[in-house]
């Protein structure tokens, strides 16, 4: 805000500038302090009224400098009407300016969050000179958030064979959570395993302290966010030690402010050197790879050697993964993998957005057709004056523009109080994530850009409309002339309003329908009432009889809880976007491998989670440690492997062990909303330990989750005071978040379209309201020869109805001929569902209808002798 | 004549014309011209002071903001009733210094005595005319 003013302040002449720029931004930046103390609302008050209230005083201090004459001043004085003209009528001018205002914010706010994850360059030196590095393998084995991952050891030796020529340095990193203790209870937190020349191939300096410099060293750098919220911002934690995953990290610096991840959107709490985390006893970590080029050296070239050193080195592990060469891309803030969705996303929120713009521009250029009639008698006079035609558009332009001008800065100002909220908003997705979204410069810039051309474009028609008034008939009587033909263009205006209304509401809809459908589809259990808790025992060095003892203390303890019916563990929660596949099964000897999704669950599971088991039994505590390996598949698994045969007793192999089948559950939704169920099978967790477990339980009725939450921490905490819970919530609500795409691209483009068939609905009443007023003469002398009203009604409904239909006929095909690329986000739910292209054309109708009745009404009240005597 | 319309504070900057005479010329000011004028009474003071200095007493909501106060600030330096300087008045600490500090000029203190001599005498006659009580309250 207080560079935003300073932007503002050089509106102001040079000479006022000079003499008082600098004590007016103090004086500014003093009272935006205290403003900012008051919450939000008297924050986006102030930033309103300042952004439009600034460029007035700036005018007016140019006027005091008495321009006059032609060019500049001819300019100045047509600016000081429009001014006026804006200052005459300020209802008028609030009201066009929030309606561009909200088409603006939304544009720019839609643009900020592309800015932030998608445009903005990583906060590093030279980003551009920084590469993603990947091996093309014809089976990956591994792939993190960031791209496929590799061995350390094999990171090292190609990091050997590629610094100097091809790279000037190589670095690898892996996210990973783990729980970090200093003074207070544990908490969980998104690490990064890095290589030692993390900090250097990035090109970073620390805000406080030192980075790490080689692979091993046990020390651990914060993330400038952490070390702000858990530690103060105190440089001296420099030194001190912290426990991470129950092993002592000594902190040795803290990563600087502007630098979350190597995500845009990503905040990495700590960095730990990847030797460190091996040699505190945990198993080997794999690691993503980035490098920066060696100076002169040119990406393909820089790929081709790249691949000739990898295919060198034989992968590790199973060979048939073979190396087929590299894979080098220059390094944005936002990963491959999530680019492509993410831009299609965006693109089609900023199509919506622009929709709203349009909207508005249409919306506001109808008015200012209106108003050009309206003011007919005083262009006429001004052109009998001598005033030229060209002079008299200008002026026109002029108004319009400066309307959408203080829309821009409405816009603005929305656009910063969108971004504000959001980058306040943390999601529970893969690790913490955050937005960025407040505009910078460029994106207010860009704001009053699109403000000043939607001005042009939407003032262009108003503007024409005026420089071809007439002079005489303008002069006789204030009402005629070209009143006939400003109605048709504003109807023109007011069905493109309709049509784009339709658009969007079209596609909320569908946006709403997915959301609502996929969150009351049976998902083959119940997840109403379940809260699931993750823990992760790996990186606290626990043995498989201690592990299990652990987990075992856990989910007695917490079934002993007065609010849970009952509790369960297993590896993982449905429906959270986790998935887990092993491979290696087969049916017989000859049979190929084949990989399938499982989840390993405990005794309690079924009833935990309510799922139905169709036929045989579920898996139970007689599936123990040394009994023989049982499992419980799905329908689409039985098919599978035993079309139209009953599965119960056949036997499947993984890696020669034979798996007895010894029930069956109906197809659910386990993974995630979108596309077809497929094979899942269900095996013992007691047969197949893991460190890592997630606590099901499922509530009685009328139980509060939250303190739910907090007792099962206070329990893990109790047996282990290292072990934090990584993520306990809701079932429902983990679900909730798969579908923040579809729910915010619901509520957004909602409100949006609500807004947008609201302005069309003030047009429609505009038209009819014009329309009658015009004929009110006419229709007097019609009733006062025996017309009846309710014929004239129809003549006015009919226009209503006209209106209505063809901005609903134009809006409807429009929409079906762009919903189609929303399909992908719309998990299976037709992008021509009926309900929405039948349902909002009728909306229309009934708001359309609405904005008819006030003209109507003063239509059937007509009093014709009033009629005539008026004039 | 307001204040507010320009060039009457330059015609009246005759050489002839007292100080007094100057001043009467600039009546009657528009009440948030006087208020500023006021809060500087005591003492220089820098833009925010003033801001402050003008709140409502229950100060809960800013009177004057920014811009609109360096209106004012801008209208009195040209008329000479106020003039700008970098110093700040004597007592300042260090570390609590601005870029600008505002005071009356002497032409400014005559504008506010003769201002307030105006008010007192339509106070006067209010009270006179029997539609004002002797407290203050009507």
């Amino acid at each position: 805000m207080t560079r935003l003013y300073r932007l503002l302040l050089r509106l102001y002449p040079l000479d006022v500038r000079a003499r008082l720029g600098e004590a007016m931004a103090e004086t500014f930046d003093e009272e935006w302090s205290e403003v900012r103390e008051r919450g939000a609302a008297a924050r986006v008050l102030f930033a309103l009224r300042t952004l439009v209230r600034t460029p007035l005083l700036a005018l007016e201090e140019w006027r005091r400098g008495g321009v006059g004459g032609g060019g500049l001043g001819a300019w100045i004085t047509d600016l000081g009407h429009a001014v006026r003209a804006i200052r005459r009528s300020p209802g008028f001018s609030l009201a066009t300016a929030l309606t561009v205002g909200l088409g603006v914010g939304a544009t720019v706010s839609i643009y900020a969050i592309a800015d932030a994850t998608l445009l903005r360059e990583l906060p590093v030196l030279e980003p551009d000179r920084l590469v993603r590095v990947a091996e093309e393998r014809s089976r990956q084995m591994s792939v993190g958030p960031e791209g496929p991952r590799i061995p350390v050891e094999r990171y090292q030796l190609l990091r050997e064979a590629l610094t100097g020529p091809v790279f000037s340095d190589f670095a690898g990193h892996n996210r990973r959570t783990l729980s970090i203790r200093a003074d207070g209870p544990p908490f969980s937190a998104t690490g990064e395993l890095t290589s030692g020349n993390y900090f250097r191939v990035l090109g970073l300096r620390p805000a406080a302290g030192r980075f790490f410099t080689t692979d091993d060293e046990p020390s651990v750098v914060l993330g400038h966010r952490l070390w702000r919220s858990r530690f103060g911002g105190d440089p001296g934690v420099v030194g001190r030690t912290v426990s991470i995953g129950g092993r002592p990290f000594t902190v040795v610096g803290v990563a600087p402010a502007d630098f979350a991840s190597t995500v845009g959107f990503v905040h990495i709490d700590f960095f730990v050197p990847v030797g460190a985390h091996e040699s505190a006893g945990w198993p080997g970590a794999r690691l993503t790879l980035f490098a920066r080029l060696a100076p002169g050296q040119e990406l393909e070239v820089a790929e081709t050697r790249t691949a000739a050193v990898m295919t060198r080195f034989p992968p590790e592990g199973d060979p048939s993964a073979e190396v087929l060469g590299a894979e080098l891309a220059p390094m944005s803030p936002t990963p491959p993998s999530l680019a492509g969705p993410l831009k299609r996303f965006l693109t089609m929120l900023f199509a919506m957005a622009v929709l709203v713009l349009l909207i508005a521009g249409a919306n506001v250029a109808g008015i200012l057709v209106a108003r050009a009639a309206r003011r007919e008698r005083e262009t006429a006079v001004r052109l009998a004056l001598g005033v030229g035609r060209g002079r008299l558009a200008r002026q026109w332009m002029i108004e319009a523009v400066g309307l959408f001008a203080l829309g821009g800065l409405v816009g603005a100002g929305i656009a910063v109080a969108v971004g504000e909220g959001l980058s306040r908003l943390s999601l529970p997705l893969a690790g913490e994530v955050t937005v960025d979204a407040v505009p910078g410069l460029g994106a207010l810039a860009f704001a009053m850009g699109v403000a000043t051309l939607a001005g042009l474009v939407f003032g262009a028609m108003p503007a024409l409309h005026a420089a071809r008034s007439e002079v005489a008939p303008g002069l006789r009587d204030g009402a005629r002339g070209t009143s006939r033909r400003s109605s048709r263009v504003r109807g023109l205006f007011v069905t493109a309003q309709l049509a784009l209304s339709v658009v969007l509401l079209v596609a909320a809809t569908l946006f709403v329908r997915t959301a609502h459908r996929s969150m009351t589809a049976d998902a083959g259990f119940d997840p109403e009432g379940v809260v699931v808790a993750q823990v992760n025992l790996r990186p606290h060095g626990y043995s498989e009889d201690e592990g299990r003892r652990f987990y075992d203390r856990l989910v007695a303890e917490a079934g002993a809880l007065s609010e849970v019916e009952s509790a369960s563990l297993a590896s993982l929660a449905l429906m959270t976007g986790e998935i887990s596949s092993y491979g290696g099964w087969r049916l017989g000897p000859d049979d190929e491998d084949v990989s399938i999704r499982m989840n390993r669950v405990d005794g309690r599971y079924f009833e935990t989670m309510g799922i139905e088991v169709t036929a045989g039994r579920g898996i139970g505590p007689e599936d123990g440690e040394g009994a023989p390996r049982v499992m419980v598949v799905n329908r689409s698994f039985a098919r599978r492997f035993w079309p139209g045969e009953n599965p119960v007793g056949k036997t499947i192999f993984r890696h020669d062990i034979p798996y007895e089948v010894v029930g069956v559950t109906p197809d659910g939704r386990y993974v995630d909303f979108g596309g077809s169920t497929s094979a899942f099978a269900f095996l013992s967790a007691d047969q197949h330990y893991t460190e890592r477990m997630t606590l099901h339980l499922r509530t009685r009725p009328g139980a509060a989750p939250t303190e739910l939450i907090r007792a099962v921490r206070e329990r893990v905490a109790a047996i282990d005071p290292d072990v934090a819970v990584v993520q306990a919530i809701p079932l429902t609500d983990a679900m909730a978040t798969l579908l923040f795409p579809q729910r915010f691209a619901a509520v957004l483009i909602g409100v949006f379209g609500l807004l947008g068939l609201f302005l069309a609905g003030t047009g429609v009443y505009g038209v009819l309201a014009h329309h009658v007023v015009r004929r009110t003469r006419e229709f007097g002398v019609r009733i006062a020869l025996g017309a009846e009203p309710g014929r004239l009604l129809g003549m006015v409904l009919r226009r209503a109805v006209v209106l209505a239909g063809v901005g609903a006929a134009v809006g409807v095909a429009f929409a079906a001929a762009v919903t189609g690329f929303l399909a992908s986000l719309l998990l299976g739910l037709s992008p021509y569902d009926p309900v929405a292209f039948v349902g909002v054309p009728l909306l229309l109708g009934v708001v359309a209808l609405a904005a008819s009745a006030l003209p109507a009404r003063r239509i059937l009240r007509l009093d014709p002798v009033e009629a005539l005597r008026r004039e | 004549m307001y204040l507010y319309s320009e060039g009457r504070g330059t015609s009246v900057t005759g050489t002839t014309e007292t100080l007094e005479e100057r001043a009467r010329g600039l009546l009657p000011l528009r009440p948030p011209v006087l208020e500023i004028l006021l809060t500087l009474g005591e003492g220089p003071l820098h833009g925010y002071a003033i801001i402050q200095a003008l709140r409502d007493p229950d100060g809960a909501d800013l009177h004057v903001e920014t811009g609109p106060l360096y209106r004012h600030l801008r209208r009195l330096l040209d008329s000479g009733l106020v003039s700008q300087s970098e110093e700040p008045p004597p007592g300042t600490e260090d570390d609590d210094r601005r870029k600008a500090y505002y005071a009356l000029t002497p032409l400014g203190r005559a504008v506010v005595r003769a201002e307030g001599a105006r008010l007192a005498g339509l106070v006067r006659e209010t009270r006179r005319l029997g539609l004002l009580a002797e407290g203050g309250s009507p």
